[in-house]
């Protein structure tokens, strides 16, 4: 079901709550990655947990022109899968086993690990970077391998998506640009990739496409060096954004900051 | 010899020592020809019954703490080992007026009390699922157990404190509240093993389930686990467990907290290696505290209940604090 991910009128809110997506629409082709981007509180965790199906909204979200809606929870992981911002696992299952529970959906509840789910693992591993830690239980790990076994655990499923919540925040600047390059490889094979990132110098270098959220609407969209530019961001972060080797912003007040 | 199998292999030899334990002690003097057939049937059931209800605790125990990600969680946490409980209270309270004609006659005697267990388990979980409604969230059913936990209790408090005005019946209710698989035979193991065995082979089917639960609820579902599903059927399956074993052996404290606790030290948090050791575990446990109730010398018998509290309190703090010493309690 290699096709694009397409968002059509989402509308959700947390349980008595205001609405915090109100109406959002956009897609994300095969083969492309696309960032979620905007300030804090402008919807963009919540937008990829409403995608997901872990949060009741309306409006449509399709995957190769198939609503996910109408799919059960089993089935939507084989087709998408989510890697949070932050796990609440405390128990120590180790960095294997967690990595295995990606391929929950692929198996029935008496089967055995078959031969593509271990090399589905192992691979997975290999490419987050995890396969050495593979016996050690998960809490015991820091932030940022937490972070990778996360990745890897989403590798694992073999979903046609993938959408990512702030992935590189825990992250050191090697192992971030390992987890863009593996995006990368990601959409080469023809996945779809949607990614939630804060830093807009690290959007504008890895991704295609960008879509930027003010207050769970969508401000713009479109090629990432479009959306990523001066008019945008000083309208939806408030900051001026100065060109130059890389990019710099600064306060209306003054003061510039990397 | 990997850990796994060092703890498999003591599991075993607990439960063929308790067993032959089992077998060979107890009232009676089994070097009684004539007799010794009838001690050894009689010891047999026994067994049975306390190792069914040990299994039965354990699995529950394992079960809710999957289900809530706490390793402190009991199967008692939803109010229906205390609704099983009551269910016991109210049948040995009504018991004369049982036996004048309100149950039917092809019932066996020895079956009311046992199925007034499993029918006040039922009850309760059909209160506990009644006030959370379909959806509700994981506190809120922690919570509510808690409540419906003290009602019932109260309840039943209520009745002992009424049945002290019959001297049989109160104290037919005091034994059956502290727990003890005397006087039990074919018939209860009859009744509890086919809910057992079905709540165990559920529970296992399950694992990977709990398993992906640890992550949290969210983290389950992104993956592809029906969380509603099995958050109502673990509930159903725990309210069954616990009531057959309430109506096996009464009240018997701690196995189900206790015995997935120490196995999660040897064995690892993985439920389809922890739920089949839990199942064997726990009958272990209190097979050796019936031999325990047969052994220690007392006036009348220390009741089942008891002996399992006095080890497993202790063993539970000693746990609690090995985890705080190594900063596991968070």
């Amino acid at each position: 079901m290699n096709g694009a991910l397409t968002v059509e009128g989402l509308r959700c809110r947390y349980r008595g709550g205001p609405e915090v997506i109100r109406g959002v629409d956009f897609s994300a082709s095969p083969g492309e990655i696309l960032t979620l981007l905007g300030p804090n509180g402008a919807g963009k965790s919540t937008l990829l947990k409403a995608m997901v199906g872990l949060l009741p909204c309306t409006g449509t979200v399709r995957l190769g022109g198939i609503d996910l809606a109408s799919l059960s929870a089993r089935d939507r992981a084989l087709q998408v899968a989510y890697v949070p911002q932050r796990t609440r696992l405390t128990a120590r299952l180790s960095v294997r086993n967690v990595v295995d529970l990606g391929r929950f959906a692929h198996r029935g509840p008496w089967a055995r690990p078959s031969r593509a789910d271990h090399a589905a693992i192992d691979r997975a591993m290999d490419e987050a970077d995890v396969a050495h830690l593979a016996e050690r239980p998960f809490p015991e790990l820091s932030g940022g391998e937490q972070q990778r076994v996360l990745v890897a655990r989403a590798l694992a499923s073999e979903a046609p998506a993938v959408l990512l919540d702030e992935p590189t925040s825990s992250l050191d600047v090697r192992h971030a640009l390992e987890l863009h390059g593996l995006l990368r490889r990601l959409t080469d094979r023809g996945c779809v990739v949607v990614v939630v990132l804060h830093d807009l110098s690290e959007a504008r270098h890895h991704a295609d496409r960008a879509v930027l959220l003010r207050q769970g609407t969508v401000f713009a969209a479109g090629p990432v060096d479009a959306v990523v530019a001066t008019h945008p961001i000083q309208q939806v972060y408030g900051v001026t954004l100065i060109e130059g080797g890389g990019l710099a912003y600064q306060q209306p007040s003054g003061g510039d900051t990397p | 010899m990997s850990r796994h199998t060092q703890t498999w292999v003591v599991l075993i030899l607990l439960s063929i020592g308790a067993v032959v334990a089992g077998l060979w002690v107890g009232d009676g003097d089994l070097s009684d020809a004539e007799m010794r057939e009838t001690y050894l049937w009689l010891r047999t059931w026994r067994l049975a019954c306390a190792g069914l209800a040990g299994a039965a605790l354990a699995t529950g125990g394992v079960l809710v703490q999957g289900l809530f990600r706490n390793p402190l969680a009991s199967p008692s946490i939803l109010g229906t080992t205390a609704g099983a409980s009551l269910g016991g209270m109210v049948v040995l309270t009504l018991w004369n007026v049982l036996l004048a004609g309100m149950v039917p006659a092809w019932l066996p005697a020895e079956l009311i009390l046992p199925l007034g267990c499993v029918l006040g388990a039922w009850g309760a979980l059909a209160v506990l699922i009644a006030v959370i409604g379909r959806q509700a969230s994981v506190i809120t059913v922690l919570l509510t157990g808690f409540i419906l936990s003290s009602l019932f209790l109260s309840v039943g408090g209520l009745l002992t404190s009424m049945g002290m005005d019959d001297y049989a019946v109160g104290r037919a209710i005091v034994a059956f509240t502290l727990g003890g698989v005397d006087a039990k035979g074919a018939h209860h193991v009859l009744l509890a093993l086919p809910l057992i065995t079905i709540g165990a082979f559920v529970s296992a089917t399950w694992a990977r389930h709990l398993d992906a639960l640890l992550t949290g609820e969210d983290e389950a579902r992104a993956v592809g686990v029906d969380v509603a599903v099995v958050q109502r059927w673990a509930i159903i399956w725990t309210a069954t467990l616990t009531g057959a074993a309430v109506a096996l052996g009464g009240n018997i404290s701690f196995v189900g907290l206790v015995v997935p606790h120490v196995l999660r030290t040897f064995i690892g948090v993985e439920h389809r290696r922890l739920l089949p050791a839990a199942l064997v575990g726990g009958a272990a446990f209190v097979m050796w505290a019936d031999v325990l109730v047969r052994v220690v010398p007392a006036e009348g018998h220390i009741p089942l209940g008891v002996v399992t509290g006095l080890i497993g309190a202790p063993l539970f703090l000693v746990l609690l604090a090995r985890a705080a010493r190594q900063g596991r309690l968070g």
